[in-house]
């Protein structure tokens, strides 16, 4: 009660003036510098839910059809691996295909930086999943770890590059439409090339899935370069 | 507080869209009137930094249109925005709060206070692929008023909306121009006549007018008329 009298008195005897240009002081003072990981654990938040349940039951699809089948193991664990990559490319194209990359374009953190913390986020995630799944194959199927590491990465890394590739070239819906259609086609092609040269999947032919993880792996490197530069600039027209 | 645009250039292939613009802007509301393919659009996108010029300069305050710290004062309402197919109103605003840098609280609180300034505070929740062209326009303004902006760019804003929103919206960007440069782009005279501080005409990539505006004067549409030889829409 007196505490309300004292207050009284005060506001009444000392004039307080209103807040000068209160709101253009605060505009220059509400920065906050974001950390790379805190920015990474902040876009996994705007990863699409979906994508990492899918990307553990396309794994856990891999391991099983791997394990079930001696004969036709290598290739069932190729097959799959394209879709893995092809998550990671839509997810990339989504803002293109919603119209969201102008807005996105004038943030405050650049959409570069912002699109490495996403494939950043999903890449790791996937290099996990294939970390976990090489040694379950090496023990379970009939190939060794060298093979099942092979084959996992070589057909993910060529679909990234090639879905990179396609969507720096071919805008909005066509664009990923056309990734989907180079997932199939690499997933397919390793049956289908079995049956060309039934060598392919031998251990004595690993030299030559080396030298095909590294061609892949240089063309992902550079096609994510190319993206990266790309995305700094809004492709209209 | 000023924006300096110095001799700006975006050359296509074939066409220059802008052509050597230079301009200093400072706060208050600027209107740039421009018949359709006047260049406004590339104007706004460069000053947005989301398109790189052939030539020239910007920097507000000497800071350059290609830093983060240029960004992180920029509200940007371009002509035609999407947005993800699940997002509610809510969802739209706190995920441009977190690339615009907003701590989570603090995106949550802003968001809040703009929901409730563009009247949308009943809707937020809800989806936006049920919102109306207006409510969607009023939640592109929002999203740009997230950071606090001191550089405003709005193109076209009322393009699409009804007399009513369009009286509803311009009220709003009204009230905008105090402490912060708004740069509103439109080709509709009656958008811009009773609210801009200065006036800019844009046609064939140029500046053909840049002097300060006298609200109460009623011959814009006269003088769009002379440049353009065409009228409102």
């Amino acid at each position: 009660m007196m505490n309300r009298k004292l207050k009284q008195a005060l506001s009444d005897a000392f004039y307080v003036p209103p807040p000068a240009r209160k709101a253009a002081f605060l505009k220059q003072h509400r920065r906050r510098e974001l950390g790379r990981w805190e920015l990474i654990a902040l876009q996994v938040r705007y990863i699409r839910w979906w994508v990492w349940p899918l990307s553990l039951v396309l794994s856990s699809f891999i391991l099983m059809t791997g394990t079930l089948s001696a004969e036709s193991t290598p290739w069932y664990i190729a097959a799959l691996t394209p879709f893995l990559a092809l998550l990671v490319i839509t997810e990339n194209g989504r803002a293109q295909l919603y119209q969201m990359d102008e807005l996105e374009l004038a943030c405050r953190m650049s959409r570069q930086s912002v699109i490495l913390a996403r494939m950043v986020a999903l890449g790791l995630f996937h290099l996990a999943l294939f970390g976990l799944l090489t040694p379950l194959l090496a023990v379970w199927s009939t190939v060794g770890a060298a093979q099942a590491g092979v084959y996992l990465l070589t057909p993910y890394l060529l679909t990234a590059a090639l879905g990179m590739e396609l969507t720096r070239r071919i805008r909005g819906r066509e664009g990923l439409l056309a990734c989907g259609a180079v997932a199939a086609v690499i997933s397919v092609s390793g049956p289908l090339a079995v049956n060309i040269r039934p060598a392919l999947y031998q251990p004595e032919n690993l030299i030559w899935w080396g030298a095909a993880l590294a061609a892949a792996m240089i063309a992902a490197a550079v096609e994510f370069t190319l993206n990266v530069k790309n995305m700094g600039e809004l492709q209209w027209n | 507080m000023e924006l300096m645009i110095r001799d700006l250039t975006k050359q296509y292939k074939d066409k220059r869209a802008v052509d050597g613009v230079s301009l200093r802007l400072t706060e208050g509301i600027n209107g740039l009137l421009g018949a359709n393919g006047a260049g406004k659009t590339t104007l706004m996108r460069m000053l947005c930094g989301i398109l790189k010029p052939t030539a020239g300069s910007i920097s507000l305050d000497g800071v350059d249109v290609t830093s983060e710290d240029y960004r992180a004062v920029l509200g940007y309402l371009p002509q035609d925005f999407g947005y993800y197919p699940d997002f509610t109103g809510l969802d739209f605003l706190l995920y441009l709060a977190a690339l615009k840098g907003l701590s989570r609280p603090h995106a949550k609180r802003r968001a809040g206070e703009l929901l409730e300034l563009v009247s949308l505070q009943d809707v937020g929740k809800k989806k936006i692929k049920t919102y109306s062209g207006g409510m969607k326009q009023r939640l592109g303004i929002a999203q740009a008023l997230l950071n606090d902006p001191r550089l405003l760019i709005v193109d076209e804003p009322t393009a699409g909306l009804d007399p009513k929103e369009r009286v509803r919206f311009r009220n709003l960007i009204a009230g905008l121009g105090q402490d912060t440069i708004v740069l509103l782009s439109t080709h509709i005279v009656s958008d811009v006549e009773k609210i801009a501080d200065h006036m800019l005409m844009m046609s064939d990539g140029e500046i053909i007018l840049n002097e300060p505006w006298d609200k109460s004067r009623t011959d814009l549409e006269q003088l769009y008329m002379e440049e353009f030889g065409g009228g409102e829409e």
